[in-house]
């Protein structure tokens, strides 16, 4: 069942049991007044009567006996009461009524009393009274027909459900219109959340209030935002791994071509010797460029698994770089300059001194001869400086990318994967830090391995 | 003389593998590593019956060439790695004839760009061997400008060795660039012909049976 179905069901429960309940408080207060007008008259009637009986009683009358009750009797009727009852010691003398009143009243003392009875269907009221006539007990009663009042507020209980119901059926109205107002951003949510499951995460709700409903929205829309946000991350790493492997089966797809040309050519074409010889050193070249790119895609791949971080001097790493970068830097004709105002560092030496080549050889290849490289080793971690060509502004957010190559026929003449930048990424995050690449066109590029704080 | 090839490739294993194969079968290949330097020459000289095309090329990509080579009436095989279906349809759609995906094999490829030239009426059959000239398209065997009058199947099979001159030929592959896909005739027909070539024109030695794997004509 809907909220607001029940919601609507609970208040018209309430409704009702107010309504009932206040009409019933009514009927029985109608009664009671009611009550107390008959009664009220009737004791006036009832006084009369008496007085009247008495007054004729001062009169002549027999001394005893029969011709007494006989003479109280005509008295008595002669005052003409409708509903009358005299009984003189017990005895009924005179009886008008529809019942025996003794039978529900009893009159011992000497005022008014009244009582109510019930009768094969019929409401009375009934009033008694007793009085000393000539040393005799007289009890005078006085039955009043009640059933007008039971018709009078069955009449009007019928006019109270109608209005019940009238107000009822308001306020239901009302309520309805309430608690869909309420309930109304709760749709909204409900529709927004259906949206979202759909897979349209973009979606918010506007709901203003400050209520519970409010800031239900509130937390609603902080989670859309949260999980558009997972998404949109997911999304990217997804996108990054298709070209990642893209990539990878692109760079696979030349060498093995080559080789798949080669093998083929040395199995069906007649060759001579030497062009049979050049055919498969060149295919030894491919098979070795092979094997170097699946390894370094591994080292890649696996780097995380496979790093080992300790406590290790950064002088130390510095001289291993220098011994390391020796031959490469004498080729492009460049001298290394290392300055060093850390200690130690937590990393994995190996991987460290892997990134620091990687990037002097970047910074050597990008220089002019007798250019100075230097590499400087802080507290924020490790910069690699050149005065050499710069990286162009449009490449520089993509130089990280594996496999890519700012300028493809230079970096594959320098015999290049376009990987040692997605390596040096890769070191940097494993650390737990970051790789920085600052570069100005014509005037050089600083790479700065940045490493957190111990 | 054979058609003339240019072929614009930066990955030089896979272009002087190409190259090797083709002029094995009386191609002249022209290669250029560079698409700007393709561009460039391709202005001065652009007397070629087709071109093999990479499409990552450093200077001008391949996708920026393809018109050019249009231009100047010369059909393309695009060569790439790039083998998506997306990339295929912009290639063609540029116009190029067909499209090979790396890494692919040679006889492939060699197949394909007889296809083309053969539509383009630019295949020259004509091959030579030793003092032996044999004219495919009318049918004409010469040696030292002497006709030599052959049956027809063993012109075939002669044309199809001649073809692939220094290259291994299998049965199965001479009888299928006879009659075509469908035929599967006895494979020692073949062998019925070359005997018949052998002692005709005295090659036994220059055919040369290459055991589980065909013939091949070697010129030494």
């Amino acid at each position: 069942m809907r909220l607001r179905t029940k919601l609507t069901a609970l208040c018209a429960a309430l409704l009702l049991l107010v309504a009932v309940s206040l009409t019933a408080a009514m009927l029985w207060q109608v009664r009671a007044q009611s009550y107390d007008m008959l009664l009220e008259s009737t004791e006036k009637t009832l006084a009369e009567l008496t007085s009247e009986f008495q007054q004729s009683t001062y009169r002549d009358h027999p001394e005893s006996g029969t011709a007494l009750e006989v003479f109280l009797t005509y008295n008595f009727r002669s005052c003409g009461v409708p509903g009358s009852a005299l009984f003189v010691d017990g005895k009924c003398l005179y009886a008008a009524t529809p019942i025996a009143p003794e039978e529900y009243l009893d009159v011992s003392n000497w005022t008014t009393t009244s009582a109510r009875a019930y009768v094969q269907g019929k409401h009375f009221l009934i009033l008694g009274k007793a009085l000393d006539i000539r040393e005799k007990t007289c009890r005078i009663y006085l039955v009043e027909d009640a059933d007008h009042i039971y018709a009078q507020l069955w009449q009007l209980s019928g006019r109270f459900a109608l209005l019940a119901l009238a107000i009822g059926l308001l306020g239901l109205g009302g309520v309805r219109l309430i608690i869909s107002r309420a309930l109304h951003p709760l749709s909204e949510l409900t529709q927004a959340a259906e949206r979202i499951a759909g897979g349209s995460y973009s979606q918010r709700v506007s709901v203003q209030s400050s209520d519970e409903v409010g800031r239900l929205a509130g937390n609603f829309n902080r989670m859309a935002a949260a999980v558009e946000t997972h998404v949109d991350t997911l999304r990217e790493q997804n996108q990054r791994q298709k070209l990642f492997i893209g990539a990878v089966t692109h760079e696979l797809k030349t060498p093995l071509t080559s080789l798949l040309l080669n093998v083929n050519t040395l199995e069906t074409v007649y060759l001579p010797e030497e062009k049979q010889e050049a055919l498969l050193a060149s295919m030894d070249t491919q098979l070795h460029w092979l094997e170097t790119m699946v390894k370094k895609l591994l080292t890649l791949l696996s780097m995380q698994k496979n790093a080992r971080l300790s406590e290790c001097s950064a002088p130390e790493l510095l001289e291993r770089v220098q011994t390391l970068t020796g031959p490469v830097c004498a080729k492009y004709g460049v001298s290394l300059k290392t300055v060093c105002h850390a200690d130690t560092f937590s990393m994995d030496s190996d991987l460290m001194c892997s990134a620091l080549v990687n990037l002097i050889e970047n910074s050597a290849k990008a220089s002019s001869p007798s250019d100075v490289i230097e590499v400087l080793a802080d507290q924020k971690g490790f910069a690699v400086m050149d005065h050499g060509r710069g990286i162009p502004e449009k490449d520089l957010a993509r130089v990280t990318d594996p496999f890519y190559m700012g300028d493809p026929s230079r970096s594959k003449q320098s015999g290049g994967f376009g990987l040692g930048l997605a390596l040096v990424k890769e070191i940097a995050a494993v650390h737990g830090g970051r790789l920085e690449i600052e570069s100005q066109p014509g005037q050089g590029t600083t790479a700065r391995i940045t490493l957190p704080h111990p | 003389m054979g058609n003339r090839i240019v072929m614009i490739e930066d990955d030089a294993a896979i272009a002087q593998a190409v190259q090797l194969n083709l002029e094995c079968a009386e191609y002249e290949v022209t290669v250029f590593d560079n698409g700007q330097t393709a561009w460039d020459a391709l202005r001065d000289n652009h007397d070629y019956d087709l071109a093999l095309l990479d499409m990552m090329l450093p200077g001008i990509d391949g996708f920026a060439l393809l018109p050019k080579l249009r231009e100047y009436g010369i059909p393309v095989i695009c060569l790439t790695a790039m083998g998506d279906p997306g990339h295929e349809v912009q290639g063609l759609r540029g116009g190029a004839e067909d499209y090979i995906a790396k890494p692919f094999d040679m006889l492939a490829l060699m197949v394909r760009m007889e296809k083309v030239l053969s539509r383009r009426g630019k295949l020259h059959e004509i091959y030579h061997f030793r003092d032996l000239t044999l004219d495919k398209g009318n049918r004409r065997l010469t040696r030292k400008g002497e006709e030599i009058c052959l049956p027809p199947l063993e012109f075939d099979v002669l044309a199809v060795l001649m073809k692939n001159k220094n290259r291994t030929v299998s049965r199965e592959r001479i009888l299928n660039e006879i009659w075509g896909q469908d035929y599967f005739g006895d494979i020692r027909t073949v062998d019925v012909r070359v005997a018949n070539l052998r002692k005709k024109l005295n090659l036994s030695e220059a055919i040369r049976t290459i055991s589980k794997a065909g013939y091949r004509l070697e010129e030494r």
